[in-house]
């Protein structure tokens, strides 16, 4: 028995699913649109005057190569390799670590948050909306699941672009940067589904509650 | 670069600067807990949990936050609730989490530990009473809020030096409602084997609340009996396969007697039932345990039955287990039982490490070598070095 999100078009999403099922397809794209934001933030932000908010900036600095790369029609990490579009790495890192649904709304629910908090003059490297996806799916998944995937498993699901202490700073940082504050209600995961377009089949019967 | 990196060394917190470590109180598989103290504020007692990095046997710190951290700062940081630990502050230093928590000076543990070994006589009913209400108190608001606290045990339970119960250790704690993943996956194993519930022992995949419930019946029994009442050998795992616990479901059976099917309708849908076969016959034998605890209230029977109730839809909720008429009678449980009553039990021990401030600022704080060598005193003369504890357990 697993909860089921009812997209409008009739689909059904059941979130205890691997993500990779067609309708999630929509999750997918929506997860990298959000990521994207994340950059096009850092280009009409900068170079803007500093508002307060010295330590989110500087903490978001650490989650950033050493200096930023200029947005190009390829992107590269820090470590030389090619990247795929966002859309496309989102898509091969939940297939290879064949994410459930549930992990993957959390992982946006983070990175919408992470967005929330972000001062407009964050400065953003090319591939940081990368390193925020994986960061968001790690602690997203650690979460949730009980048998975490293991940071080797998400250098391996990235292609090998990111080293494994560069995954475990990144992942330290984002934690930093939504102030420890991982816990994700039902109501986070409808308002994210709606604003999705889908609709969660909203069970008001709790099993197990007595 | 360098003007960067000084600026982040400076807005750093650094939890040395931030509090003062008192000394260390145990370690786990997850850490260190120290006893601390803010440097400016209110003069109160914190208690800090220094998370290692995953899998510390690794050679660089490049494996990440553990798990039972994410968990347990996920669900504390929404939790608040006065018989539930209270997470006040997290700190990232030296790439370790740092969980700033309510102090406890005395968990369950250590205090039955007490009685068994240098009191050598029972827990007061008053304070069993008041500490299973409190406990319940807690773990009600923790199924209000569709959590599952998932290893509730004795050592678990920790108690103020008033009386306050605070459930601590959310690492294996996890919300259940829907629309997440079903609670079952793989080979993951929850609550230690004592407190474990006959369904989880059947390897039932659905499990609940109940779960819990289980486990606090086990502890309300320890408390009587000054000794675990299921303490089954545990069969340790091979090659990933859950083992089935035949030890620990024997103990089980020995005082509960054989679950009939008008106890348990469903025990023949769990994964395990098979295994029932191997057992003979018993009958329940819990009236007589129970008198032999020489606790004489027929409703606290009552409420230990409901509470090891072997169908989990039949065991009793905490809310409902609140309202027992047990908790009516006298003695009524109260919120400060060793306040109110003068009862003070050893403080914990405490111990220096690299951590801590160097200078002791207590009379009990000792060097690692010296308690060890008391340690050592007591264990040869059997004499407890606090008096204090002569009055405990009225």
């Amino acid at each position: 028995m697993s909860a089921i999100i009812v997209a409008t078009p009739g689909a059904h999403i059941d979130l205890c699913n691997p993500a990779n099922s067609s309708t999630s397809q929509l999750l997918m794209r929506t997860t990298a649109h959000s990521l994207n934001a994340l950059l096009r933030a850092h280009e009409r932000g900068r170079p803007e005057s500093n508002t307060g908010t010295h330590s989110l900036r500087n903490n978001f600095a650490h989650i950033i190569p050493t200096r930023p790369t200029p947005t190009s029609a390829t992107v590269a990490s820090s470590s030389g390799h090619l990247l795929p579009s966002i859309e496309g790495f989102v898509s091969i890192v939940t297939a290879a670590l064949n994410t459930k649904t549930a992990v993957l709304v959390t992982a946006l629910v983070y990175v919408e948050r992470l967005r929330k908090r972000l001062p407009v003059s964050a400065t953003v490297a090319a591939d940081t909306p990368y390193r925020v996806f994986l960061a968001a799916l790690m602690l997203a998944d650690k979460f949730w699941s009980d048998h975490a995937v293991s940071a080797e498993n998400f250098v391996v699901a990235a292609g090998g672009a990111f080293s494994r202490r560069e995954i475990a700073a990144m992942e330290r940082a984002l934690l930093k940067l939504l102030g420890f504050r991982l816990y994700v209600s039902a109501d986070d995961i409808r308002q994210h589904a709606r604003r999705l377009g889908f609709a969660i089949d909203d069970e008001t019967s709790l099993p197990g509650v007595k | 670069m360098e003007n960067y990196k000084r600026k982040r060394e400076k807005q750093r917190v650094r939890i040395r600067t931030k509090y003062e470590i008192i000394g260390f109180i145990s370690s786990g598989t997850y850490g260190r807990v120290y006893k601390a103290r803010p440097r400016e504020g209110p003069g109160i007692e914190l208690a800090i949990k220094k998370f290692k990095p995953e899998r510390e046997g690794e050679t660089r710190p490049s494996t990440g936050i553990s798990q039972s951290a994410c968990r347990e700062i996920g669900l504390c940081r929404e939790l608040h609730h006065e018989n539930v630990i209270d997470l006040c502050e997290v700190v990232m230093d030296d790439n370790a989490i740092h969980m700033v928590m309510d102090y406890a000076e005395f968990d369950l543990l250590s205090i039955m530990q007490h009685h068994t070994q240098h009191l050598r006589k029972p827990m007061a009913e008053l304070v069993i009473k008041s500490i299973l209400w409190q406990l319940l108190n807690g773990v009600a608001y923790l199924h209000g809020n569709l959590v599952l606290q998932r290893d509730l045990k004795p050592a678990n339970i920790m108690i103020t030096s008033s009386g306050v119960v605070k459930v601590g250790d959310m690492g294996l704690a996890r919300v259940f409602r829907r629309p997440f993943q079903p609670l079952y996956s793989g080979d993951k194993v929850v609550v230690t084997v004592w407190y474990r519930s006959p369904e989880l022992l059947l390897g039932s995949r659905h499990y609940t609340t109940a779960v819990d419930m289980w486990s606090i019946g086990c502890i309300f029994a320890e408390m009587l009996a000054l000794r675990p009442i299921f303490k089954g050998e545990e069969v340790k795992m091979e090659k990933k396969q859950i083992p089935f616990q035949r030890g620990q479901v024997l103990k089980i059976l020995e005082v509960l007697g054989s679950p009939s099917k008008e106890q348990w309708p469903n025990i023949e849908l769990m994964p395990d039932y098979l295994h029932m076969k191997q057992f003979r016959h018993y009958t329940n034998s819990l009236k007589s345990w129970f008198a032999s605890t020489g606790l004489k209230s027929e409703s606290g029977f009552q409420l230990l039955s409901s509470l090891l109730e072997y169908d989990p839809d039949k065991r009793i909720s905490a809310s409902d287990a609140m309202d027992h008429p047990y908790f009516k009678e006298d003695p009524k449980p109260v919120k400060h039982p060793f306040l109110e009553h003068n009862i003070s039990y050893p403080k914990r021990r405490l111990t220096l490490d690299e951590l801590c401030d160097t200078k002791p600022h207590m009379s009990h704080v000792h060097h690692h070598q010296q308690q060890q060598q008391q340690q050592k005193m007591h264990a040869e003369t059997g004499i407890n070095g606090s008096s204090a504890a002569n009055t405990a357990g009225q």
